[in-house]
């Protein structure tokens, strides 16, 4: 098995692009799109045949928060820049005490179609907060963690392998309340028996090393963002070598990659690892992220 | 005159224009809006617009005299709700990226990359050195200097920006190997690319524009905070397009960013007279306490509407929104705009805003007379 994973959400093919703008127009029936969007999560899967686990590309989800905009106790609200991109998500308002059926997020999930090594992506608790407006203003991170952990209970009855939780907003944060936040990992993390990952994109792991304490078995680190030179730690958790540059279409050089894979692993030993890309791949056009999981393929081959 | 109003660039442009250049027919429902605005702006060129529409087919010729037409549209438009500065809500371009980029050698488009839901754009890769094909802007603006006796303000998207929307393999490949660190590689690879392009693209366009009569214009770095590390390029790309050019004035319009990571390093921005920002939907003043605290100086256009709402926001709040900025800096220095472009609403809700603007900014006069 390839120690590889992807992360979170692909980029759509032309044809699926070109089917969800038909559909916007009432052009296309929601069948057609729907058989359009089932082959893209079949033609990814294929891609990620022999990976650690096998993601569904998250072509339901318009952005990291949308399907939480939908539970009762938050509101979708306006459209606000995505971090270092040119996507732009709907920042959710949290109104007040969130109310759900964990099984609402099935719909968001083409579980049926991953037969196993099943991996979902959620938000991280303190990206949810940070990523949206909060007038609940009570003791918000920690019910977002509890949400979160009824989802993740749920998810793992459905058989996932590993549930990721992104947290892209922590590489925002100057003053950095750890305690706080692995307080809150504590609280989602509690019951969950399968692998949890948090991952880090846009994030300098030098400055995030506190977070190897966090109540999880995986890390992914960016290191497009991060220094290999300035970080050095010792750890029992799985990293995640996020060495492929999903912000440009300059397809990495696989020499150069396992170069520097291989360096962080003479200098960081970690007990496991696998190569991921830095953030998602769905910032960059349909071919160059394909062509980047093949150089994924390429140096993992070879580890 | 206080509080001058003014357009931010795009109005969205009409069905009847967007289908007709695509070869589709049109509805009635089209024809029926189209005549609803040539009452309303009083247009003097009805016939000769419905004549092209009623051709079953058109050529290349009637589809530009169509953007045209629709520019001549927007203007009679801005002019009837009674907007003090226009442009023609960009009626020639279908947006402020790929169009330009589409004028640069150098620039390679791999695909699509989503802005939003299902809305995507093009992406492009610079793969060599940028090179202005020909200056992009200047038939546009020959055209619409003719259309009216108000001060046009013409919309440049500008060297940051493209450098932030664009892959960037030319430079990269560059400092890859020179830099241990990637993030230092792509830094310098940045630096270098928004400097090209400031160079090499934004202030020949400029300059030719200022050669065929351009007073006002308007530098579009929507993404200029995006990379808070990258403050410094977004101000020295800019610098460089503008510095030393006379007889203009510039103005800076970004939107839905942390302005806050702008101070102090923009009070060393050359040649830019004017903030054009979003207020509207961020609902906060921030910025001009920032402005106030720096004793920054500069005109701030006051974005009052918000842009991707369809809530129609009420003469007297908007007067408010005026006041209210007047409590922090001097109402000489404000002119009042919407927080960015109207393409992403209809007409009849752009035009209705900008009417009650026009309204709102007429009774924070009063306050003052």
């Amino acid at each position: 098995m390839l120690k590889c994973q992807l992360t979170g959400t692909f980029a759509r093919s032309p044809e699926l692009i070109k089917a969800t703008r038909d559909y916007d127009r009432g052009r296309l029936k929601e069948n057609d799109l729907e058989r359009i969007r089932e082959g893209d999560v079949k033609n990814l899967m294929n891609f990620q045949e022999d990976f650690q686990y096998i993601i569904d590309g998250g072509f339901l989800w318009q952005d990291l928060l949308r399907p939480f905009t939908f539970m009762k106790g938050i509101e979708s609200g306006p459209l606000t820049r995505f971090f270092r991109t040119n996507t732009f998500y709907r920042k959710p308002i949290i109104k007040g005490n969130i109310e759900l059926k964990s099984e609402f997020i099935d719909k968001f999930y083409y579980l049926d179609l991953i037969p196993e090594r099943r991996k979902v992506n959620l938000p991280g608790p303190v990206s949810f907060v940070g990523l949206s407006e909060d007038r609940y203003c009570k003791d918000t991170l920690f019910m977002i963690a509890r949400t979160l952990s009824r989802i993740s209970k749920h998810l793992e009855e459905e058989n996932i392998s590993c549930i990721q939780f992104s947290e892209p907003y922590i590489s925002l944060i100057k003053e950095r309340d750890f305690n706080h936040w692995k307080k809150a990992y504590e609280i989602l993390t509690e019951n969950i028996k399968v692998e949890t990952l948090i991952h880090l994109p846009w994030g300098d792991f030098s400055n995030l090393l506190k977070i190897l304490e966090f109540p999880v078995t995986s890390i992914g680190i960016d290191f497009i963002a991060t220094s290999l030179d300035k970080v050095d730690f010792k750890t029992d958790r799985r990293i995640g070598i996020g060495c492929i540059d999903a912000q440009n279409s300059l397809v990495e050089d696989v020499e150069d990659l396992k170069e520097f894979v291989k360096n962080v692993l003479d200098k960081l030993s970690p007990e496991e690892f696998f190569i991921c890309p830095n953030c998602d791949l769905e910032f960059l056009p349909y071919p160059i992220a394909i062509k980047k999981i093949e150089a994924m393929r390429e140096i993992s081959d070879t580890l | 005159m206080l509080f001058p109003t003014q357009e931010i660039g795009s109005i969205a442009r009409p069905n009847w224009l967007i289908k007709k250049l695509r070869g589709a027919s049109l509805k009635n429902g089209d024809l029926d809006e189209l005549n609803h605005w040539i009452k309303f702006s009083s247009f003097e060129k009805p016939k000769e617009l419905k004549d092209i529409l009623k051709k079953e087919r058109i050529d290349e010729e009637d589809k530009n005299k169509l953007r045209d037409l629709s520019s001549l549209l927007v203007i009679r438009c801005f002019e009837k709700v009674g907007l003090d500065i226009v442009y023609d809500g960009e009626q020639h371009r279908t947006e402020m990226y790929q169009e330009p980029i589409s004028n640069i050698n150098g620039f390679k488009f791999y695909g699509e990359v989503r802005s939003f839901d299902n809305k995507y754009y093009k992406k492009a890769a610079c793969i060599e050195e940028p090179e202005l094909k020909n200056p992009y802007h200047i038939d546009e603006f020959n055209y619409i200097k003719e259309l009216t006796d108000k001060p046009i303000k013409v919309p440049l998207t500008g060297a940051y920006t493209f450098t932030n929307w664009s892959f960037n393999e030319y430079f990269l490949k560059k400092w890859i190997g020179k830099e241990r660190s990637r993030k230092k590689a792509i830094y310098k690879a940045d630096y270098d690319l928004a400097m090209s392009l400031a160079k090499n693209v934004i202030r020949p366009n400029i300059l030719a524009l200022k050669d065929i009569g351009a007073k006002l214009i308007q530098i579009d770095e929507p993404a200029a905070t995006t990379e808070p590390e990258e403050i410094d390029i977004f101000l020295d790309s800019y610098s460089e397009s503008t510095k030393g050019i006379n007889g203009c004035k510039f103005s800076l319009h970004i939107c839905y960013s942390d302005y806050s990571l702008l101070y102090p390093h923009i009070l060393k921005l050359e040649n830019c007279s004017q903030y054009t920002f979003e207020f509207a939907q961020s609902d906060s003043y921030d910025f001009l306490e920032l402005m106030r605290k720096y004793k920054d100086e500069r005109e701030v256009g006051l974005g009052v509407i918000d842009s991707h709402s369809d809530k129609i926001e009420s003469p007297e709040l908007i007067r408010d929104r005026i006041l209210n900025a007047t409590k922090i800096i001097e109402p000489e220095r404000i002119y009042v705009n919407p927080d960015c472009g109207l393409r992403t609403r209809s007409w009849r809700v752009a035009f209705k805003k900008l009417e009650n603007m026009v309204k709102g900014t007429s009774l924070a006069r009063k306050t003052f007379s």
